[in-house]
């Protein structure tokens, strides 16, 4: 089965069956799926503290070395993961085909239903006619549908606060939990790194989906052009041909500040093209994921 | 290829309005919704007009329907072989028919030159499609007239001359004011004198005739008849003396002519009985001599000179006399009507200042020289052109052939190619339509 073109996955109007178009796709071919056989697995030895559960006490070390050490291990059940989605009106580029909106519109659908389907909770934090939209972490099918029914409602063009819709959705999830973000990151840049960073540090798991369309990366126009801010509806006159050069390292450097930022803040962080097959950005972000879970278990990261 | 309305070429010159128009339009720039203008680079702004031509192809289908409209007013006409042969088919012919005094010698059976001349033209005529015969003392003149209208018509054209060519009458340079295109051809009628018998000089008392031939030159003289000038001089009694003292001081400035009955003149000095009643009857002049002999008084620069400094109390003049010559300060100090002398209409003439001026004479010798019928010299030449020399002249008429060379022409016959180009603007005109649409949708903005 070959992957979905973004043109296919545009043209399904119904999100949820696009997301497990997607989810089943990604499973498809000799990849095997990076959440099965995960269990609870060892993560490391901490000194006994008064208090802790007796049944984790590590007998045999307390044999050979007369001391007690309580045996930790990685949570694997019951993770909640929190979809954070960009509803600014940026992400409604490209006007034609499919937009960054509806592509992380399906990428979130999709992780979201990957994440229910491993019976994990997943909840939805956004914005919607400036308005915090928000569905709580919890499992289930009858969750999972309604977040994608509500995934499938947002529109996006109204106000969005990146910093104050992370920080809220950090806050919200009951335990340690996974703060995932689709977005362009074109607002507040400063704010929202500041917010994803405190939401490390308050012991969550931070991942940057970060979505571009071909148009905005390389700026494939020539001639003049008359800009049109989506957002501001601020214009600007410009030769298209002439500022392209500089116009793609203005870019590449903001991309560059977007990862290496992740990086120093130990956040996941990926980068997706809208006419990348949705199916495939999927996998190659789960695959990141795991690679990476090695160094992310030492710091505490919840995997999904 | 003919152009019927040549001028309408210079419409080419608006050829320029369309390259001005894309050389000075506003490129109109397209709006492109953006994520963020926060990478596009501010100094990067471009001026909204552009240097070079904007979308050439648009302007070269635009330059053609212009080109193609000017083209089509100019009313081409293409002349096809069979057009050509159509067109050549038609002569158009003008018969110049001389008939000065030389060709009014009789010939042997009778008839004048003239007359012959006139039987000529009349054949020459039918064999033409189109004709026009000129009868006119003065041939050379009359060439430019035939020229201007064969440029009028349609085909070919040529010009008959029909005279003696006595030398003066016409020449070879008289013929150079034909068209090259046009033929022309020449019909040696009637002879020149074999002897001058022309040189005549009427005096008041002696008529003088000179005579010369290749042999010798001998002169005659003989009295002149009793008041022989032409003029019939009204004045009071008191001053008819110093009127016939002013008609002899007349007499030594000009050659008066025998008196003339087809062209009676008077002048009626000041003071005379019979001003009023000639005033009475006076009116506009109503013969073509009249106003001839009017202009050639006007224009004596003797008659000019004397009356300059004369005075006049009366400077009014009304209808129907007209001022003939007028003293310095303007006021009219002779003046001219038709009027009743002597029982018969003369041209009569008033003169206002005194009979014993200057200007009596003046007037006199003005009007006698006006009206009287003056020897011509040229008539009296004894050579013409010669048979060579015609020869040479003589050119058959050309045929209509491809370039630019007839106007008014052709349009009168109607007939054009214009229309094809009109054909051809409208489907330009769809053209640019087409090219001006795509040209619309690729200004949006392109992927590189």
């Amino acid at each position: 089965m070959s992957s979905l073109s973004p043109a296919v996955v545009a043209a399904i109007d119904d999100l949820e069956l696009a997301a497990r178009l997607v989810v089943e796709g990604m499973r498809v071919g000799g990849h095997r799926s990076p959440f099965r056989g995960h269990g609870a697995e060892f993560t490391q030895h901490r000194v006994y503290r008064p208090g802790d559960d007796l049944k984790h006490l590590d007998w045999k070390l307390f044999a050979r070395s007369d001391r007690l050490f309580t045996r930790q291990y990685f949570e694997t059940t019951n993770v909640a993961v929190m979809i954070v989605l960009d509803t600014s009106a940026s992400m409604m580029f490209p006007e034609k085909g499919l937009s960054k909106f509806r592509y992380g519109s399906i990428m979130a659908a999709a992780l979201a239903h990957l994440v229910s389907e491993q019976g994990n909770a997943v909840g939805l934090m956004t914005m919607s006619e400036g308005k915090l939209a928000y569905l709580p972490t919890r499992g289930g099918k009858q969750h999972l549908r309604s977040l994608i029914a509500r995934i499938d409602r947002l529109t996006p063009g109204g106000e969005f606060d990146p910093a104050l819709v992370i920080s809220r959705g950090a806050e919200l999830l009951n335990r340690r939990g996974l703060v995932l973000v689709i977005s362009d990151f074109y607002d507040n840049e400063e704010g929202t790194r500041r917010e994803m960073r405190r939401t490390v540090q308050r012991g969550h798991d931070v991942a940057m989906l970060q979505i571009m369309s071909d148009g905005e990366r390389t700026l494939p126009y020539k001639g003049q052009v008359e800009f049109e801010d989506l957002e501001s509806g601020e214009r600007r006159l410009i030769d298209a041909g002439a500022i392209s050069a500089a116009y793609k390292k203005n870019v590449d450097d903001f991309l560059a500040r977007c990862r290496t930022g992740a990086t120093r803040d130990n956040i996941d962080y990926a980068f997706v093209r809208t006419d990348t097959p949705p199916e495939k950005a999927l996998r190659d972000f789960l695959l990141r994921r795991n690679l990476g879970r090695q160094h992310a278990h030492a710091a505490g990261a919840v995997s999904i | 290829m003919i152009w019927q309305n040549l001028w309408a070429l210079a419409g080419l010159s608006l050829l320029v309005l369309p390259v001005l128009i894309h050389l000075l339009s506003r490129k109109r720039a397209v709006v492109q919704q953006f994520p963020t203008l926060r990478f596009l680079n501010v100094s990067r702004l471009l001026p909204t007009r552009s240097p070079n031509l904007s979308d050439i192809p648009l302007l070269l289908v635009r330059l053609a329907i212009v080109a193609a409209a000017v083209l089509a007013l100019a009313q081409p006409l293409w002349l096809s072989a069979t057009r050509k042969q159509s067109r050549n088919a038609t002569l158009a012919r003008v018969i110049v028919v001389d008939t000065s005094r030389s060709m009014l010698v009789g010939t042997a059976n009778g008839k004048t030159a003239v007359d012959s001349a006139r039987t000529f033209a009349t054949n020459l005529a039918n064999d033409a499609s189109t004709s026009v015969v000129l009868q006119t003392a003065s041939p050379a003149t009359a060439l430019a007239g035939a020229d201007a209208w064969l440029l009028t018509q349609n085909g070919r054209g040529d010009v008959v001359v029909i005279s003696d060519f006595q030398t003066g009458a016409i020449d070879s340079a008289a013929f150079a004011s034909i068209s090259t295109r046009f033929g022309v051809r020449t019909i040696r009628l009637g002879s020149v004198p074999n002897s001058n018998a022309g040189i005549v000089l009427h005096t008041a008392r002696t008529n003088v005739t000179a005579v010369a031939d290749s042999g010798r030159i001998s002169a005659d003289w003989t009295p002149a008849n009793s008041g022989g000038s032409s003029v019939a001089l009204v004045s009071t009694s008191a001053d008819r003396s110093i009127v016939e003292a002013a008609r002899d001081a007349a007499n030594t400035v000009t050659s008066p002519s025998p008196p003339d009955s087809a062209k009676p003149t008077a002048i009626v000095f000041p003071g005379a009985s019979e001003t009023s009643a000639v005033q009475l009857s006076a009116k506009a002049p109503d013969a073509a001599w009249m106003a001839q002999a009017m202009l050639r008084v006007s224009e004596n620069e003797l008659l000019i000179s004397s009356v300059a400094n004369e005075t006049t109390s009366d400077t009014t003049i009304a209808a129907p006399f007209a001022a003939i010559v007028r003293n310095q300060s303007g006021a009219p100090v002779v003046y001219a009507a038709q009027g009743t002398v002597n029982g018969a209409t003369h041209l009569t003439f008033f003169q206002r200042s005194s009979s014993s001026s200057l200007s009596s004479a003046a007037l006199i010798a003005a009007v006698s020289s006006s009206v009287g019928v003056a020897s011509d010299l040229a008539e009296s030449e004894t050579t013409s052109l010669s048979d060579d020399a015609l020869q040479r002249l003589e050119r058959a008429p050309q045929d209509i052939d491809v370039g630019i060379a007839e106007s008014a022409a052709s349009a009168s016959a109607g007939m054009s190619d214009g229309r094809w180009l009109w054909m051809l603007v409208l489907v330009l005109l769809g053209l640019e339509t087409l090219v001006r649409r795509k040209s619309r949708d690729s200004a949006l903005p392109e992927r590189a």
